[in-house]
């Protein structure tokens, strides 16, 4: 792995890991006083041998153990991570350099983290608040850089070498299976690659049973169950991916690199709409098709002085996603199709350290990036009795539309006598979106132009040898994408009305940390206020602001109408998160973290969702704040290659609730219940040849279900993960 | 590293590699103007209501449990002093889904000429169907619609399947009878099956579903407020008891009784003074109040679809009032049965005959002004 630094004595492993725009690098320190951290903001990272162990489903499966990340699931074939209160738009994720988000992410939690394969993954490193100023927008509340599995530079004197691998998993809850055959390659000593395929497979998910409603005692309306009460309607998926690496080393420490990933989502219930609430059994919502094809091709490494470590991207990226509602006991299908092609070059260099007196050095982080996304969209009836079909005259976004986004940053890192460091950075760039006219209603075209600028200035102090005091300022930025601007569709039971006349939403956060590292020991605890302004929220809206045109009915008819506006009073997020690693010995190791977060904004007023009353406050709770959570985590290793553990999940009830809350049948009446889930876990590795894992879930069998999702989690059952090297 | 051994995995690259998007649907042809097939039956147009109404029911005495806003002197006295005694409707909320539901079925009947004012085209039909069925529309309700009337099934309806439904078909009326009546006049329409007749069952299957909302939301009030609102709705097509009837079940009887009409308006105002008396703000509990609110409901919607059916019954050489009384006669059969079962047996024996000449208007007018007298 590029960067690996090993030191000698090897009490303490310690991971520290420093990041530029996404590049990484990875140093291990072994030694019995380690470098007390110079850690300037709230980051974790997973790693590869933690996704093994913790046998995920999913990529956002993956974080469940993160220190301030909750992971929402709207259904069993997706996933979205809430950071810091935020999340959907407001969270980006970034994969291998490269953004995924682009201008169609909706404000709701959405599931493209889901479309990362986790099999392919090498690590994901998870940033805790705004982070635009090396991002750019969209990084509000955090961003998920995850790394692929790179190929690894050949072993001196190889001529050509292979190493297939295979990775099988196993879900006894949902049936799950996922499979994964890759080759490693080296040809002379400049040349590798890994070319790797896979297919994953879930039925319908087994749970616990159904959660209570805190309000009356009643099952909450979704997900509804098959006869036997456990088994969850709406959930199951199938996936195929296929991708490969290339390497190319023009030196020994500048690679040229091209890779291309294929991920294929089929025939995903929206569980929470499969069936809808109050709906018959056989009323269904599926994601047909939701794919992503990633191609880039880019530059790593050494370029000098200027740029000792540069991380250069050129990608092209299409998503593609299809979906239908079905109702066959009326012989109709609402159907539509939306994809985004987005080409995107991006470039961040990290300077050499330069010396500007004694013991006080300076090192500089510069780059930029611009991405350009394009439109496709359509949306039609079907009737399947007839096969008679009406395309209608737009989709939920209107064809042909382009968003442009982009900018350049620059930031310093100043270093005082390895006690003090001082950051300072910035972004300035603009945003663009276009957008033809809307041949429904014949709302004019529009050509908009947002400048935007981020910054921060962070710093930490090395108070004592094993305590840093560290904290910051940050302002980062989402400028309003095509989705906010133009997306007319329906959101489950409420209905989007398109908005033209929005700017960016800016968000400063004020964060402190204090991080102590002894031997056996390493605490973080992390405190921050975010104030978002001009934020981009939802207002309810009346039936007579309803679009003309043909979505009109469907409009007045939902249960609540809303569009997204920018919020005319700030929105204040703030909360606390813990993290702790004990391990007293070599063989053994606790972790744990904790997360509070607590959320209000302005009161948009207006309608209010059909059957809620209007909250007469003038701030309210933000919608869909994660309750008060936390994980523990144990490991014992014995007799040198195995290893048991359990792990704990658990999370308050959340009862404060907004109004859209409160319509949201996602959320059962009165809250989310809270829960505590034990899984047990326990491994064999041997070497790379044979890693086996399994994990016992939810070892005492209880319903549960995290906030805000639409499924609930998995019944008493075992994961196993395997994968041999040969 | 090893020499490769398996390329088992290569498929699985090859089918993600090639996972191909799947092509938008494309239509098989046609166009929204297509005349269609068929064409034998009856096509002439003609207004199902087209005739002098028959002189209201005499107006009854209003039992002394009913509420009665609309008597000004009568505050506080039958129900205790409530939001409704103004006699105005005061929703619960500003926005009412509903509304725009009542308002589609008013443009399907437009679309397929209710009133006789045209013959409608397959191409009508296939607009007015795409209007029904838009998400959250007019059909998403009738799928759901259960007829609180009948007992319980086993579970919901809405946890059944279609098949299952159809085991209980009183109980299940959405699935199991309006929705393949309206599946069925919308297909024949569209193929321009005796157009005239299938624009008339659509009407009598879309009445037939307002009918058993109005009494479904007003209990349903009791748990979800707003349904209030959507009974209000499912009676005048809006809020406003003083405002012209836009939709609903009242736009058919306020010019055949202009009583019957106030009558179903106190029916909505007892309903909306009983959640304003029983806990307004959450679940109601007062069972005896509901009750009472029940059977002045129940009465004013059957004597409104009675009102429907006596005064087309007036009018049978137009096919779609024939088709109508037909369905809606059925509809009444069970509150006809409960209240005089001989007299039930006789109205569902002219109703079920084959030739509309052959029926005994008088006598079944008789029934029933007999079964349903009082608003």
């Amino acid at each position: 792995m590029a960067g690996r630094v090993v030191g000698t004595s090897a009490v303490v492993v310690m991971l520290i890991t420093t990041t530029i725009a996404g590049a990484q690098s990875e140093v291990v320190i072994r030694g019995e006083a380690p470098a007390a951290s110079t850690e300037t903001r709230a980051r974790s990272k997973v790693t590869r041998s933690d996704i093994d162990e913790r046998v995920p489903r999913s990529a956002p499966d993956a974080l469940k153990f993160e220190p301030g990340v909750f992971v929402q699931q709207t259904s069993h074939g997706q996933g979205s991570p809430f950071i810091r209160g935020r999340y959907g738009t407001r969270v980006l994720i970034v994969y291998d350099g490269v953004r995924l988000n682009n201008s169609t992410f909706r404000q709701g939690p959405n599931q493209y983290l889901f479309t990362l394969d986790t099999q392919t993954i090498r690590s994901i490193e998870v940033i805790r608040g705004g982070a635009s100023t090396l991002f750019g927008t969209d990084a509000l509340g955090g961003a998920i850089l995850a790394n692929s599995l790179l190929p690894e530079m050949p072993e001196p004197g190889t001529t050509v070498a292979w190493e297939p691998r295979m990775r099988a998993q196993y879900h006894q809850a949902d049936e799950g299976t996922a499979l994964r055959g890759q080759v490693a390659a080296t040809v002379g000593d400049r040349f590798s690659t890994i070319v790797g395929g896979g297919y994953a497979n879930a039925e319908l998910l087994r749970s616990a049973g159904s959660v209570r409603n805190p309000a009356n005692g009643a099952k909450p309306e979704v997900p509804r169950f098959a006869a036997d009460g456990v088994t969850q309607l709406g959930t199951g998926y199938t996936i195929a991916t296929g991708d490969i690496a290339t390497r190319y080393w023009l030196a020994p420490n500048v690679t040229l690199m091209a890779a291309a990933n294929v991920f294929r989502q089929y025939d995903t219930p929206r569980t929470d709409q499969c069936p809808p609430a109050f709906g018959l059994l056989d009323d269904c919502t599926m994601i047909e098709e939701q794919f992503r094809t990633l191609v880039y091709a880019g530059l790593d490494g050494d370029l000098g002085t200027w740029a000792r470590r540069s991380r250069v991207r050129l990608s092209f990226q299409r998503q593609h996603e299809r979906r239908v509602r079905t109702r066959p006991i009326s012989y109709v299908e609402n159907g539509g199709r939306d994809d985004v092609d987005t080409i995107g070059l991006s470039a961040s260099f990290e300077t050499d350290a330069t010396s500007l007196g004694r013991a006080v050095n300076l090192r500089g982080h510069w780059g930029g990036d611009v991405y350009r996304d394009s439109l496709g969209s359509a949306a039609w009836t079907r009737f399947t009795d007839t096969g008679r079909l009406f395309p209608y005259e737009r989709g939920q976004y209107l064809e042909g539309s382009s968003y442009l986004t982009g900018g350049a940053f620059a930031r310093g890192e100043l270093r005082i006598s390895d006690r003090i460091t001082i950051a300072l950075g910035g972004r300035t760039g603009a945003t663009r979106a276009i957008a033809p006219t809307d041949p429904e209603t014949t709302a004019a075209a529009f050509d908009r132009t947002w400048l935007t600028t981020a910054g921060e200035a962070r710093s930490s102090f090395r108070v004592l040898p094993w305590l840093t005091l560290s904290g910051g300022f940050d302002r980062s930025f989402r400028a309003p994408n095509l989705d906010d601007l133009t997306s007319r569709q329906q959101t489950g039971p409420g209905f989007q009305i398109d908005n033209r006349a929005l700017g960016p939403e800016t968000q400063v956060t004020t964060e402190v940390g204090v991080v102590a590292d002894f031997p056996q020991i390493h605490a973080e605890v992390w405190a921050f206020r975010s104030v978002l302004y001009d934020g981009l929220e939802r207002a309810a809206r009346s039936i007579g602001e309803c679009p003309a045109g043909p979505s009109s009915e469907a409009c007045a008819s939902s249960w609540s109408r809303f569009q997204v506006v920018n919020a005319p009073g700030p929105a204040f997020i703030h909360g606390v998160e813990t993290a702790l690693r004990f391990r007293p010995a070599d063989f053994f190791r606790i972790q744990t973290t904790f997360a509070w977060t607590h959320g209000e904004g302005p009161n948009l007023g207006g309608a209010v969702p059909w059957g809620q009353f209007p909250d007469p406050n003038p701030r309210v709770p933000i919608s869909r704040i994660a309750p008060t959570n936390g994980s523990l985590e144990t490991r014992w290793s014995f007799l040198g290659s195995f290893y048991a553990g359990w792990a704990l999940r658990w999370a308050f009830a959340q009862n404060r609730l907004s109004v859209s809350d409160r319509a949201d049948y996602r959320i059962p009446n009165g809250g989310t219940p809270g829960f505590a889930i034990f899984d047990v876990r326990a491994g064999y590795r041997l070497r790379r040849s044979i890693i086996l894992n399994v994990v016992l879930e939810n070892l005492m069998n209880r319903p549960y279900r995290t906030h805000g999702s639409g499924v609930n989690g998995a019944a008493r059952s075992i994961s196993v993960g395997l994968e041999i090297g040969l | 590293m090893k020499r490769l051994t398996s390329l088992w995995f290569v498929p699985a690259v090859v089918v993600a590699a090639m996972g191909c998007e799947t092509d938008d649907p494309m239509s098989p042809g046609g166009s929204l103007n297509d005349a269609g097939t068929g064409g034998d039956g009856d096509t002439r147009a003609c207004d199902p209501d087209g005739v002098t109404a028959l002189a209201p029911p005499p107006a009854c005495a209003i039992g002394p449990t009913e509420y009665t806003p609309r008597d000004a002197t009568s505050a506080g006295k039958r129900f205790a002093a409530c939001i409704s005694d103004d006699n105005a409707y005061h929703p619960f909320q500003a926005d009412v889904p509903s509304n725009a539901r009542l308002a589609a079925i008013a443009s399907i009947g437009q679309m397929l000429g209710w009133n006789g004012s045209k013959v409608a085209t397959p191409a009508d039909f296939v607009q007015a169907r795409l209007l029904y069925t838009q998400p959250e529309g007019v059909d998403s309700r009738v799928q759901r619609r259960e007829d609180i009337h009948y007992p319980e099934a086993p579970k919901l309806c809405r946890d059944m399947t279609a098949e299952e439904a159809m085991q209980y078909p009183d109980r299940c009326v959405g699935p199991a009878k309006i929705i393949p009546m309206l599946n069925d006049a919308f297909d024949k329409g569209q193929k321009g099956v005796d157009p005239v007749i299938q624009a008339a069952r659509v009407e009598a299957a879309l009445i037939w579903f307002m009918f058993v909302s109005y009494y479904k939301e007003g209990l349903g009030c009791q748990v979800e407020l707003n349904q209030c609102d959507s009974t209000s709705a499912y009676w005048g097509g809006n809020q406003d008891r003083t405002a012209a009837p836009t939709g609903g079940l009242g736009r058919y009887i306020k010019s055949l009784s202009p009583e019957a009409y106030e009558r179903g308006w106190d029916a909505v105002l007892a309903m909306r003074c009983w959640r304003d008396l029983d806990n307004p703000s959450g679940v109601g509990s007062n069972t005896e109040l509901m009750n009472r609110v029940g059977v002045q409901l129940d009465r004013a919607g059957d004597h409104a679809l009675a009102l429907i059916v006596r005064h087309r019954l007036q009018n049978l050489g137009c096919g779609p009032a024939w088709e109508t009384v037909k369905i809606l006669g059925g509809v009444l059969d069970r509150a006809a049965t409960a209240a005089d079962a001989a007299t039930a047996t006789l109205l569902r024996a002219e109703l079920a005959k084959a030739d509309p000449t052959t029926v005994d208007v008088s006598a079944a007018t008789a029934a029933l002004e007999k079964l349903f007298p009082c608003p």
